[in-house]
């Protein structure tokens, strides 16, 4: 080029051209679903992966998550096109959509109808549909808080694949073995990196059913001091320790919250780094959404006991608690 | 001998070299502050899957906040040291803090769905919160003011002279600002910012007033050559 003689030119070109080329050729599909994973969601990803596009990538997202048609495909996400409707699960109607000529992949789309659109009616697939459930039971039993690898269930399904074309009853696997170690594998942890955003009315529900939420008020002591949730616990993003972290992991859903839940989300999201599963952030966002359902908080003057009280009661009849406030 | 050692240390701290070296270590200290009170660091999907409206825009504003801070130091001691590109550094502290109020209330508007009315005319109702935001916003006013007293300062000398001169009220509410609900300041890297920042803002006074000190304190000898 005359006139030109920057030596690091051809290099840069050189360097342009690979990094157009690379993102060009590496671009494959991306499929996108909600992290409520159901028997029907695991089979979706396994007939996905091994049958539709070997090359396809899943991403989990939080549920509630928006997901937009740029994002990827959405599956059993609501308002997508693949989400289970009152007459097929999201495994038939991707069965329908890709029209796979092999018949077993339509025979445990049958077992997924069986299980997930019509289990209170007998039909020749229900005693298979009724084992495989038993399987993923068994297999999600023997892992903390049922979050077994990712691999388990796609390695279950190819193992019910291959007893189907080699015309043998899936009733012969009485136990599966996952060989998939108890910790995250890179599938999952990519997946418990993420936050999920749990509806207000979702959490009291659970903590009327009992189960432990623990709220995190990351706001600063002087603003936990004026009001908080009953219960919750004060902890900076700053503060957090290998210890605090360890006595969260006994609860059943960890929620962050600050005042708008930027603090919160940054919080929620550290925890889910550091193996917290079941890290979320609550909908409405923030203790301005939790005030503007007019939910019980804890003030100055009352003691936290009595705040905690209202609070279960609130829980206990979060119907009326919450249509009092609507 | 000691006091030919002091004399050393003296000169070492009051050095070109030791002002950019602590300059560097701000820039540095500033990313550390930064991701100190943020987990993750925004990607380059701005509107990621998943990620609650506004999330990156918060984090953003913080970004923009601490430089602000950095800026505002640094344009401090080219006031104290009379140093030339004045107006610029203060105009880039001007756009820092625009941008860090901007991104924020561009924020809350994307996370609560409407205008957020309450970051338009903060008020401490009750509050620390709001206490906080009505420092903020208030530094906020200073800092427009300052601009326009240091842009207009030829028209009304004196007068501009004085509004410019209500700086050191404006820094104080922006760190107070910052300490009471940035939630960096209390991290190690935070606090290393600041003080980072505050011994810049010391250094420059002290080779300010160095001069005139120096006959009643031999120690304090002015510098030949700074840099800010």
């Amino acid at each position: 080029m005359p006139g030109f003689n920057w030596p690091g030119f051809n290099w840069l070109v050189a360097a342009l051209c690979i990094a157009l080329s690379s993102n060009a050729f590496s671009k494959s599909q991306q499929y996108i679903t909600w992290d409520t994973l159901e028997p029907d969601t695991w089979a979706s990803i396994w007939l996905i992966k091994h049958h539709i596009d070997r090359d396809a990538s899943i991403r989990i997202v939080p549920t509630g998550a928006a997901v937009k048609p740029q994002d990827g495909i959405a599956f059993a996400v609501f308002g997508a096109a693949f989400y289970r409707s009152r007459t097929q699960s999201v495994y038939e109607q991707l069965l329908d959509h890709y029209q796979p000529k092999d018949p077993h992949l339509l025979t445990i789309g049958s077992w997924m109808h069986a299980l997930e659109i019509n289990p209170w009616q007998a039909t020749d697939a229900t005693p298979h549909a009724e084992h495989l459930a038993d399987l993923i039971r068994d297999l999600q039993g023997r892992y903390p808080q049922h979050r077994a690898p990712p691999e388990c269930y796609a390695d279950l399904f190819d193992r019910l694949y291959r007893l189907l074309s080699t015309n043998q009853s899936i009733e012969t696997l009485t136990q599966f073995d996952c060989q998939y170690p108890s910790s995250l594998s890179p599938a999952q942890r990519s997946a418990s990196v993420l936050v999920s955003q749990l509806p207000i009315a979702y959490l009291l529900n659970l903590m009327a059913a009992g189960q432990r939420i623990v709220f995190v008020d990351v706001r600063e002591p002087e603003e936990f001091a004026e009001k908080h949730i009953a219960g919750a616990m004060n902890l900076t993003l700053r503060d957090l320790t290998p210890e605090k972290i360890q006595s969260l992991k006994q609860a059943d859903w960890v929620v962050s919250y600050c005042k708008k839940d930027f603090r919160g989300y940054e919080m929620a999201q550290a925890l889910a780094h550091h193996g917290i599963v079941n890290s979320a952030v609550m909908l409405p966002y923030g203790l301005v959404g939790w005030q503007s359902l007019q939910l019980p908080i804890k003030s100055p003057q009352q003691s936290e006991a009595d705040a905690l009280q209202q609070l279960q009661n609130c829980a206990q009849n979060s119907a009326d608690c919450l249509k009092a406030a609507s | 001998m000691k006091d030919a050692l002091l004399m050393k240390n003296a000169r070492m701290i009051k050095s070109a070299l030791f002002m950019q070296r602590l300059q560097i270590f701000l820039v540095i200290v500033l990313f550390m502050a930064w991701a100190a009170c943020i987990y993750q660091l925004p990607g380059i999907d701005w509107h990621s899957i998943g990620l609650p409206a506004g999330q990156n825009y918060y984090r953003f504003s913080k970004f923009a906040a601490l430089t602000a801070i950095l800026l505002m130091s640094l344009q401090v001691c080219s006031g104290f040291l009379k140093k030339r590109g004045h107006a610029v550094l203060g105009s880039s502290v001007l756009l820092c803090t625009l941008t860090h109020y901007l991104s924020f209330f561009y924020a809350v508007n994307l996370r609560q769905g409407h205008l957020p009315n309450f970051l338009l005319w903060p008020w401490p109702v009750n509050e620390y919160y709001n206490g906080a935001l009505t420092i903020g916003w208030l530094s906020l006013l200073m800092l427009i003011v300052m601009a326009i007293s240091g842009a207009c300062r030829h028209l009304w000398p004196r007068i501009m002279r004085v509004l410019h001169h209500t700086w050191l009220a404006m820094v104080v509410g922006a760190i107070l600002h910052s300490a009471m609900i940035g939630g960096e300041m209390q991290s190690l890297a935070g606090r290393c910012f600041y003080l980072a920042i505050l011994l810049n803002m010391m250094l420059a006074s002290f080779q300010r007033y160095a001069k005139p000190l120096s006959k009643y304190f031999p120690i304090l000898i002015p510098l030949r050559a700074t840099s800010v």
